[in-house]
């Protein structure tokens, strides 16, 4: 045991070495091996690189002399809707997340409206290039506020219409035939920012085990009736929030979902609805197909026949 | 007070969004005999073809208008799951002008119930059906409708039945939407044709480009 305890700590003064050399600092002496706890690096000056930090920290020291970076479990499913199954339609939402090693975890959902013909194009590209754009340490670094975030999503929101933008153009189709609804959101250590055009909505359970609704579904008058990233009023009409708190666990989800999830007309969640939901993500039997199956299930088709989708993350041990 | 608490409970029990649809009835004399019985049972029908259909039974809501010498709300919205059509009677004149005001009137009250409970809601729609030439004015009620319609607060429909003043169905309706002539006393089909559409519009998604049936089960061209 005290073998182990030498190796690891020569292993430890290594990768110290190591990350000493590529980040271009003299070694300090209040970091030396052998005071091991005090290894606290302040994040301003982690090297920007992702895989230093996955190979220093995750990869071969798992007990983490310095704090741990937040790891995310994540499970998400889109499952066409029974009316687009009968009339040979693609499923038109779209999902995508990334986790990135300094504990950052970004969610794009995005729901393609049923009226255009290529809106499952606009909902893929749309939330591609939301995970391209926000999964970066620079960029994130430098939120701190509510402004500072809308900033970048709304710049975030510029690539995503470019790029669907550019999609039309290779297709020779309008804009409108792309039409899509986008909400993302970032998870850090301290903080949660969301963004969100159209329906859908983002429910968080705090770490005072509270369950809030973060966005909830922007639309018109009538329920048929929403607002789409290639709408005029796209930006104007978005909501953001900018929050410094640290949740345990959220859920993301496309208006398909919206009627057994929120209660109006306060968009107060449904807490069995999230219960359960969140229950079965820290749950062993956690699968992607079980989500998938649960989408598909009688009891959920009962009650919409549209296609739907639902990203589910918690954090990496929470002591739920 | 016991009203506002059922209606409370109506909502808490179906949070489903609801597609209010009114049928604006003519039930004056001229529609006597084979048309009222005809179009009683279009209602019936029209009620057993949504049944089937769960998801609409309980987002589909009925009010009936009947029109004759008075303007009357035989039948107060009600999903379809608990609608029990009315047997009508015709005798009277035709108060047409007046029931198309009712018809808006009872609208724009549904639409502040729904917003009052947080129930989500589609466009409501009217469906008048007439057989005969109007007895009161229908100057403002034309002017109103076409309003709503511009305003999107409505999707208006006439249906002429033989006999019906098609000038002035032609003055009232909007001018995207012209009034559609009856075929016969096809009643059956065109409740079963309204059932259709308003399954069609209870499970419309967002921005949805709806495509209605087409009506020439029912009418003339």
């Amino acid at each position: 045991m005290t073998q182990m305890k030498e190796i690891l700590a020569k292993a430890r003064s290594l990768i110290r070495l190591w990350w000493d050399i590529l980040t271009r600092r003299p070694p300090s002496p209040e970091q030396k091996p052998s005071s091991p706890g005090d290894e606290q690096v302040p994040q301003s000056s982690l090297p920007k690189s992702e895989d230093l930090v996955e190979h220093t920290v995750v990869t071969i020291l798992p007990e983490a002399a310095r704090p741990a970076p937040t790891a995310w479990r994540v499970l998400g499913a889109s499952v066409q809707g029974s009316r687009h199954e009968r009339l040979g339609i693609p499923c038109q939402d779209a999902c995508e997340w990334k986790s990135t090693t300094d504990g950052t975890l970004v969610i794009a959902v995005a729901d393609g409206a049923g009226s255009a013909t290529h809106s499952h194009v606009g909902a893929q590209t749309a939330v591609r290039v939301v995970i391209e754009h926000l999964a970066d340490f620079d960029r994130l670094q430098k939120i701190d506020s509510e402004k500072s975030w809308y900033a970048l999503a709304t710049e975030t929101l510029e690539k995503a219409v470019g790029a669907i933008k550019i999609q039309a153009r290779s297709y020779d189709l309008a804009m409108r035939e792309f039409a899509t609804t986008l909400s993302f959101v970032v998870l850090r250590q301290h903080w949660i920012a969301a963004f969100q055009i159209g329906d859908g909505a983002i429910v968080v359970r705090d770490s005072d085990k509270q369950l809030h609704t973060l966005t909830y579904p922007v639309s018109g008058e009538y329920v048929n009736e929403t607002v789409f990233v290639t709408s005029m009023s796209a930006v104007d009409s978005a909501r953001v929030v900018f929050r410094e708190s640290s949740v345990s666990h959220l859920c993301i989800f496309t208006d398909g979902v919206q009627m057994l999830a929120l209660q109006m007309p306060t968009a107060s969640p449904h807490a069995p609805f999230f219960e359960s939901l969140f229950g079965f993500l820290d749950s062993l039997d956690a699968s992607a197909e079980r989500l998938e199956s649960f989408l598909r299930s009688c009891k959920v088709r009962e009650r919409t026949d549209d296609d739907i989708t639902i990203v589910l993350a918690s954090r990496c041990g929470y002591e739920g | 007070m016991t009203h506002e608490m059922l209606e409370m409970v109506e909502f808490a029990e179906n949070p489903e969004p609801r597609c209010a649809c009114v049928l604006l009835l003519d039930t004056s004399s001229s529609m006597d005999g084979e048309k009222i019985h005809a179009l009683n049972q279009g209602v019936e029908a029209f009620k057993d073809a949504l049944l089937e259909d769960s998801l609409a039974s309980r987002r589909v809501e009925v009010a009936i208008i009947s029109f004759n010498s008075k303007v009357e709300l035989i039948q107060d919205f009600v999903t379809v799951d608990k609608f029990d059509p009315p047997t009508l009677i015709a005798q009277g004149r035709t108060e047409m002008g007046a029931a198309i005001l009712e018809a808006l009137r009872l609208i724009k009250l549904r639409k502040e119930t729904y917003k009052r409970h947080g129930t989500l809601y589609y466009r409501p729609w009217v469906l008048l059906i007439t057989d005969g030439e109007p007895t009161d004015s229908i100057d403002q009620a034309a002017k109103d409708v076409h309003k709503a319609e511009d305003d999107k607060e409505v999707v208006f429909f006439a249906v002429a039945v033989e006999g019906a003043d098609m000038e002035k169905l032609k003055k009232i309706a909007p001018n995207h939407r012209p009034p559609k002539r009856l075929k016969e006393l096809a009643f059956q089909e065109l409740f079963v044709w309204l059932s259709k559409s308003m399954q069609v519009i209870s499970r419309s998604a967002p921005d949805e480009q709806i495509t209605l049936p087409p009506t020439d089960g029912w009418s003339v061209i």
